[in-house]
């Protein structure tokens, strides 16, 4: 095992460097342009996030509806009464569904999801205007299996939390408080598949419906 | 040699067959031009694509030049999170480590998100000996395991299949799960596939997925896909096994956002894949779910040989496919004439420098030299310049035919002296010229039947330009 | 350049190309033709051949060497190498010098005559300037972009842009003009089946287009599609583009005998 990593390691060493080993400055230039890293290239646009992010979202596949934070469930229970979806809800966590006070039209489980999971509802970290993605980190009430086993994923995400590009996402996670993610999700509409004649199918394994209930608050 | 001639036969008979097979021609029909359209409409949507595409060989040949620090940097990372990096030189190697691991945890089932690293090691095959059930959960990798076929294609790998095929392959496999009518409709074929393959991604008791990239600043491995097969065989089972290439580790997160950008646009002409999603680690003590345990098993298999050489651009590949969409060649024989996992240009590049010039002689030659391959790659690696250089190096190995070899060089001996070259020209010019002429035409041209086995050749003017020319007007 | 030079009179060197020489002459002619039009003089040195691609793509540098280094040694004394095939010229202009990287003599020798080896139309429309050409032609023509040529050169809008000016003809694009037709030199011979389905898809593309000449600016991909169409009984003549620019169209075109006209 180590005989391997070491043969390899060498291999590589000599064909960059006819052999010699990386000296402790060469990794630490490694390192710093690691912990300095700017972004890139990236594309420029003037939209405005909150349209810009509803608009990538859409094209995507992805349905979404301006909700109140008082109405959360209103928006929950419209979504699943209009796609006739039993209201069990597995839940999420986040500061805004944190807040709701579920009534007695839905049962809520705060456990992960299993085959027969039927909706989740999730809180976004973020979410990308550039892309129309939302993004969704694994902890401890935030399970990743809400992502994928469910039909229906309906993600609250606060518009407050909607960034102009991707690498702003990095900046986020990289400045927050908690324990790094373990998992992170980066979710562009819902799940679909082109394998079968290159023809887009939406549902091949996660969710065939993702709705946002995109939140702004004063 | 005659290994080598073997392999050439079989080239042929393989392309012969394909060309001939109305169901891969069918399949292949339609796919063509959706793939070459969707690019270049997100390419239009996004001004700076090619800005983007010189950043992103910018940071993959910078990687490149400094692959061992990155690698052990990105290890540290792993280690840190919990996970355990094993290292293979070799194909056999990274699957007698990942049977190891499946032992270890007393594994039955295993899912497999899409990784083209596996499909090299031949991974199915080695647990299958071993007892284990492999199923495949992205919807092209299952139906071509149901097949018992390998993808045609790196990222569509059923792409070779028609819709007919694909339900008569659900009926005889799926009847025996109760699913006994035959479905036909591309959604019922879909749904059908999404509940056969429910049950087994939440029994598996290890989850095996590639890597489109590992950041070694986080130490995540980083999976794109559209259908969540990969997010699901990444997060239910006990253990996750990522089998990445060496080549996979980039510095930082905002160096996977620019990758990020150009992989999606060439490869399906999204701007994102739905899902892209990164796995740093097994289940923390804050975790309520996720594997106990997580491995990467990086796999060098002949990259390390290739860094050194002429051919290290090639290591730049993020696996998008845009090569093959654009390939005239790929598009009229589809994957599996090339023999290998690769096809495409991509494939003809890499097959040699893998798994041995020797038997992989058509590969470089099966190539008109087009160059589309070379203009959409996203990180701009000289393709088709690289298939000519296989071809220079096939030369220096003697591994072309010794009569075409003899034959060129003794053109060229003539090319070389103008005089003798025109001298020596002009009675066949003549003779193709008198043939000829009043059709204008030739249907048949003695040891040119490859030609005109289906194709007319136009008759000579009978005399050169260069005699026409100077005795007109004198020499110069 | 030196643009006084260009416009009192620029001397140019025709590289014939060995296909244009043995088998359609004309083409050398139209090149001239327009060459001198565009105030050009042009010289035909004898020494020429090939400009050693049969060798290169067979992956014999060695003859190839030789051959390159006669075509250099040939064009020395020009101001500028004019060939009216985008292959050609990607090879001298690209591969040479590639080839002679580790030759420190021979190198520079083969960057000069890069440096000043053009496509014919793209010469006429970016260094001659030339706005339009005086000819006619009555028919509905697609271009076939020609590999080497699009995506090594450029070149694309430059003989459109002269297409334009010829009086009659319409051009009428075909889908993937810009995919290769299969010829690819020796692969044609060497992979017949493939090469035979790639000129198939072209031709037919060719034929849903509904025009009835189709033009290139590379002889090699003309033969091949002219003697698939003519195979196939479509009723489309085929002409390079100099031909069609310098008014040489009265004659047979390629792959049609005297028994058609």
């Amino acid at each position: 095992m180590t005989e391997a990593r070491t043969q390899i390691l060498a291999n590589i060493r000599s064909a960059l460097t006819g052999g010699e080993p990386r000296t402790p400055l060469r990794m630490n230039e490694l390192k710093a342009r690691i912990e300095s890293s700017t972004p890139k290239a990236q594309p420029h646009f003037e939209d405005e996030l909150l349209n810009r992010f509803c608009q990538k979202h859409v094209a995507v596949h992805g349905t979404y509806e301006r909700v109140a934070a008082q109405d959360l469930e209103g928006g929950v229970l419209r979504h699943i009464g209009a796609h006739q979806v039993d209201p069990q809800l597995y839940l999420g966590a986040g500061p805004l569904l944190d807040a709701v006070q579920w009534s007695d039209q839905v049962f809520t489980y705060f456990k992960s999801a299993d085959q027969h999971t039927q909706v989740a509802v999730s809180e976004a970290f973020a979410a990308i205007a550039e892309t129309g993605t939302v993004v969704l980190c694994s902890g401890a009430s935030t399970p990743t299996s809400h992502n994928f086993l469910p039909e229906d994923h309906i993600v609250v995400v606060d518009s407050a939390r909607i960034v102009r590009h991707q690498e702003d996402v990095w900046t986020l996670l990289r400045n927050r408080e908690d324990a790094a993610a373990r998992v992170v999700n980066l979710i562009t509409g819902p799940s679909k598949t082109g394998d079968i004649e290159q023809t887009i199918q939406y549902g091949a394994h996660g969710p065939r419906r993702l709705h946002l209930l995109i939140v702004e608050l004063a | 040699m005659s290994a080598v001639a073997s392999q050439k036969v079989a080239f042929r008979e393989r392309t012969t067959r394909a060309l001939r097979d109305s169901n891969l021609q069918q399949a292949m029909g339609k796919a063509r031009g959706g793939f070459v359209d969707k690019r270049l409409e997100a390419m239009a949507a996004l001004p700076e694509f090619d800005e983007t595409r010189d950043a992103a060989r910018d940071i993959k040949d910078h990687v490149l030049a400094n692959l061992d620090g990155y690698l052990e940097l990105y290890e540290q990372k792993v280690i840190e999170n919990g996970g355990q990096v094993h290292w293979a030189r070799t194909a056999e190697e990274a699957c007698q480590i990942v049977a190891d691991i499946c032992k270890e945890a007393n594994a039955q089932v295993v899912t497999k998100g899409k990784s083209m690293v596996s499909e090299e090691m031949h991974l199915n095959s080695v647990l299958e000996a071993a007892g284990l059930k492999v199923v495949e959960t992205d919807l092209g990798e299952y139906i071509v395991q149901l097949a018992g076929e390998t993808p045609s294609h790196i990222i569509a790998p059923a792409v070779h299949k028609t819709r007919e095929q694909i339900t008569e392959l659900f009926h005889e496999h799926h009847s025996k799960l109760g699913y006994t009518d035959r479905v036909t409709q591309r959604e019922a074929l879909v749904n059908e596939a999404r509940s056969v393959l429910r049950g087994t991604f939440v029994t598996a008791d290890v989850g095996i997925t590639g890597a489109n990239f590992l950041v070694a600043e986080t130490g995540a491995n980083v999976i794109v896909t559209n259908e969540g097969n990969g997010d699901l065989t990444s997060s239910l089972p006990r253990v996750h096994i990522v089998t990445a290439g060496i080549e996979k580790v980039i510095p930082s997160l905002d160096d996977l956002s620019v990758l990020l950008r150009v992989l999606a646009r060439s490869a399906t002409g999204q701007e994102m894949s739905a899902y892209t999603s990164l796995y740093s680690g097994p289940r923390q003590d804050t975790d309520s779910e996720g594997p106990e345990a997580y491995h990467v098993v990086l796999l060098d298999n002949g990259r390390s040989t290739m860094l050194g050489g002429g051919y290290r651009s090639m290591l730049r590949c993020i696996r998008c496919g845009a090569c093959l969409n654009h390939c005239p060649v790929y598009s009229a024989i589809g994957g599996h004439a090339y023999g290998w996992v690769y096809s495409g240009p991509m494939g003809s590049v890499l097959t040699p420098l893998l798994n041995g010039f020797d038997d992989s002689v058509d590969l470089p030659n099966a190539c008109t030299l087009n160059g589309r391959c070379k203009a959409v790659c996203p990180v701009r690696i000289p393709l088709s310049d690289l298939l000519l250089k296989h071809r220079l190096e096939q030369y220096r190995r003697r591994l072309t035919p010794l009569f075409g070899r003899f034959l060129v060089r003794a053109w060229a001996w003539v090319a070389t002296r103008p005089r003798l070259y025109q001298g020596l020209m002009a009675l066949p010019l003549w003779l193709m010229h008198w043939r000829g002429h009043r059709r204008g035409a030739l249907e048949h041209i003695p040891f040119a039947g490859g030609w005109t086995d289906s194709r007319d050749f136009p008759t000579p003017a009978g005399r050169s330009f260069i005699r026409q020319w100077h005795s007109r007007k004198g020499k110069s | 350049m030196n643009s006084d030079k260009i416009k009192t009179s620029t001397q140019v060197g025709l590289f014939v190309t060995c296909l244009a020489d043995l088998i359609r002459p004309q083409i050398g002619f139209a090149a001239v033709a327009l060459l001198e039009q565009a105030g050009c003089t042009v010289r035909v040195p004898r020494n020429q051949t090939c400009c050693g691609q049969p060798a290169l793509n067979s992956g014999d540098s060695a003859s190839t060497i030789a051959i390159a280094k006669m075509v250099i040694k040939t064009f020395a004394q020009d101001d500028y190498v004019i060939a009216a095939s985008g292959s050609c010229v990607d090879t001298i202009c690209h591969k040479y010098p590639e080839l002679f990287r580790n030759d420190a003599l021979w190198a520079g020798r083969a960057r000069a005559l890069a440096a000043k080896t053009w496509e014919l139309t793209s010469f006429l429309v970016e260094v001659m300037e030339l706005q339009q050409v005086e000819a006619t032609y009555d028919g509905v023509c697609s271009y076939h972009d020609s590999c080497s040529g699009l995506r090594e050169l450029g070149i694309y809008d430059q003989p459109r842009q002269l297409l334009a000016s010829v009086v009659g003809l319409e051009l009428k694009e075909m889908n993937e003009n810009n995919v290769c037709c299969g010829f690819g030199g020796l692969f044609s011979i060497k992979y017949p089946d493939i090469s035979t389905r790639m000129v198939s898809d072209k031709c037919a593309n060719v034929g849903h287009s509904g025009v009835d000449t189709l033009l290139g600016g590379d002889l090699g991909c003309l033969l091949n599609i002219a003697g698939r169409l003519r195979r196939e009984g479509a009723p489309v003549r085929v002409f390079h583009v100099a031909e069609v620019l310098a008014g040489m169209t009265d004659g047979p075109a390629i792959g049609e005998g005297e028994s058609d006209l």
